[in-house]
């Protein structure tokens, strides 16, 4: 089996239908996702402006993190939004369709946080 | 000596996790299997994948072992919580007695598909004592086409003759309600058995569901065991469910019992609403899913408050997943607290069984989010080691005199 890395963990992660885009954000560094042209996003403009605008969001998401914050979403017209916290300053974030069974799919977003956690702690 | 072996692979390619969950499975069970249970989620159904997934099996596993399964929304094993991949549970102990079933067109004659069924299972003639029918059938589905992702439809024609026109249209198309309760009614009257099952579905949407037998890939089927034990195994259920409404009457409905046009001699849908006190207007297919998931049609049966979901909204009806035998229904609720709870009460005591099956409801599942790793807590806080909880469509159970199908319920075995 290839070795596990946080770009393989999101290609996984974006294999699903409905995971229409994903991303590791991290606070001042870039951020890792998997090549747009696998996203399946009809306007491609929001996950640039997403990730353009990813260290404002971490600001905010910073001084609630100490409070236990661990799950962010927001609606955008067609979209919504998943922030899965990592840790104060490294988030899972993905874009789902407005309409989609997003309680199913949190169970595979937690898997992938799990993973990224492990990969985070071993060092990978 | 009891043994039971639960597999899982998360691979994205049918033929290898089909391998990969009968290496897994096989090799921690001590002897062979008496049966073999498989559950894919959806995610395999693109390029005849359920095939390739069966053929992995049965590169590993011997074809004389009877296998059966339905796809599932997701599932909790000793290896975490999935709602996408394939689980498998095989048990082996010669002191277990088994007999296969399958029953073809439940949608279509779903009493037809119950004597099939019956009569295969009967072929083989077994003790009467101590005895158990496990069930996969077809769950119910709304047409891709038709409805897309939406659960309210405005479209005048649609909503006035669906459910008149629903019989013909099941008969001809096998498309729509799974018919659970009428395969329970006859199964009930063929065996004295207790049963548990649940029905096939798949990530939700209720487009498409197969149930597997053999190397058999199935639509709009039961496929089931009948299984003797040389004692008694538990079954229990809890239902999560509060009343919400006044107990409202039904005064119109189908012939079938699915379709409820009249409450309180008024639209049903307008009753439902103005009891949520949510205007119309206001309604977003967003709020709809949430209704759907927080807010099922509830009805007594005996003592018990049975969860009946609503597949589809219109103008001119209410579809409920199950069958409404009574007219007197309410609308009841529940919360992410009530759903633990019933899992803690449910699984109470499983920890002195040898293993323990669980069916719950897909709705659960979506409700509950990335919550169901609380309840993969409580089975690990209560010492249950050796697990496999199912999310399909409906569940049934049948403990005391009647079978019951329902949603939004948690129903286990003990073994």
């Amino acid at each position: 089996m290839p070795e596990e890395t946080m770009l393989s963990v999101l290609e996984d992660l974006l294999k699903e239908e409905d995971i229409l885009a994903v991303m590791l954000a991290r606070k001042n560094e870039i951020s890792v996702s998997p090549s747009p042209d696998k996203f399946k996003l009809r306007d491609p403009s929001i996950f640039a402006l997403l990730q353009s605008t990813m260290n404002d969001f971490f600001a905010v998401i910073e001084k609630f993190s100490s409070q236990g914050l661990d799950k962010v979403y927001f609606e955008l017209g067609n979209y919504e939004v998943m922030f899965f916290l990592i840790s104060g300053d490294t988030a899972l974030v993905s874009i789902i369709p407005n309409l989609a069974n997003k309680g199913l799919l949190e169970v595979e977003m937690e898997n992938t946080r799990l993973r990224i956690k492990e990969l985070i702690r071993t060092g990978v | 000596m009891f043994s039971a072996s639960v597999g899982l692979s998360r691979s994205w390619e049918p033929f290898e996790a089909g391998e990969e969950i009968a290496i897994n499975t096989l090799e921690k069970l001590e002897g062979r299997p008496n049966f073999f249970l498989v559950f894919p989620t959806i995610h395999f159904e693109k390029n005849n994948g359920f095939s390739k997934l069966l053929e992995g099996i049965f590169s590993q596993l011997n074809k004389n072992t009877p296998l059966l399964g339905g796809t599932v929304a997701g599932f909790i094993n000793p290896k975490g919580c999935y709602t996408r991949g394939v689980t498998s549970l095989a048990i082996d102990d010669p002191t277990i007695d088994i007999a296969v079933g399958l029953g073809h067109n439940t949608k279509r004659n779903p009493k037809l598909a119950a004597e099939e069924f019956s009569k295969a299972i009967k072929k083989k003639p077994m003790e009467n004592q101590n005895n158990i029918l496990f069930l996969i059938m077809a769950g119910s589905t709304i047409s891709e086409t038709i409805f897309h992702r939406k659960r309210y439809t405005h479209n005048p024609v649609i909503s006035s003759i669906l459910d008149k026109i629903y019989p013909l249209y099941s008969y001809i198309f096998q498309d729509g309600l799974g018919r659970e309760s009428e395969l329970l009614g006859t199964l009930s009257h063929n065996f004295s058995e207790k049963m548990i099952g649940v029905s096939a579905w798949d990530d939700n949407m209720a487009f498409r569901n197969y149930q597997f037998f053999g190397n058999k890939v199935l639509k709009n089927s039961i496929v089931g065991l009948r299984l003797h034990f040389k004692y008694k195994p538990i079954i229990k259920y809890e239902i999560p469910l509060n009343i919400f409404s006044e107990k409202l009457k039904i005064t119109k409905k189908d012939k079938l019992n699915y379709f409820i046009n009249e409450i309180n001699n008024e639209k049903a849908t307008n009753v439902f609403f103005n009891e949520l006190k949510i205007e119309k207007k206001y309604l977003t297919e967003e709020l709809l899913r949430k209704i759907t998931l927080y807010f099922p049609i509830s009805v007594y049966e005996g003592n018990t408050l049975l969860g009946r979901v609503i597949g589809l909204y219109s103008d001119n009806f209410l579809a409920s997943m199950s069958s409404i035998g009574t007219n007197e229904i309410y609308i009841s609720t529940t919360t992410g607290g009530n759903i633990l709870n019933s899992f803690n009460k449910v699984l109470q005591g499983g920890e002195k069984a040898n293993f323990v099956l669980g069916m719950s409801c897909a709705a659960i599942l979506e409700t509950l989010g990335s919550n169901v790793f609380e309840v993969r807590k409580i089975i690990e806080k209560k010492g249950i080691n050796n697990f496999l909880i199912l999310f399909g469509g409906s569940e049934y159970f049948k403990t005391e005199t009647a079978p019951i199908s329902c949603q939004e319920s948690s129903a286990v075995i003990f073994f």
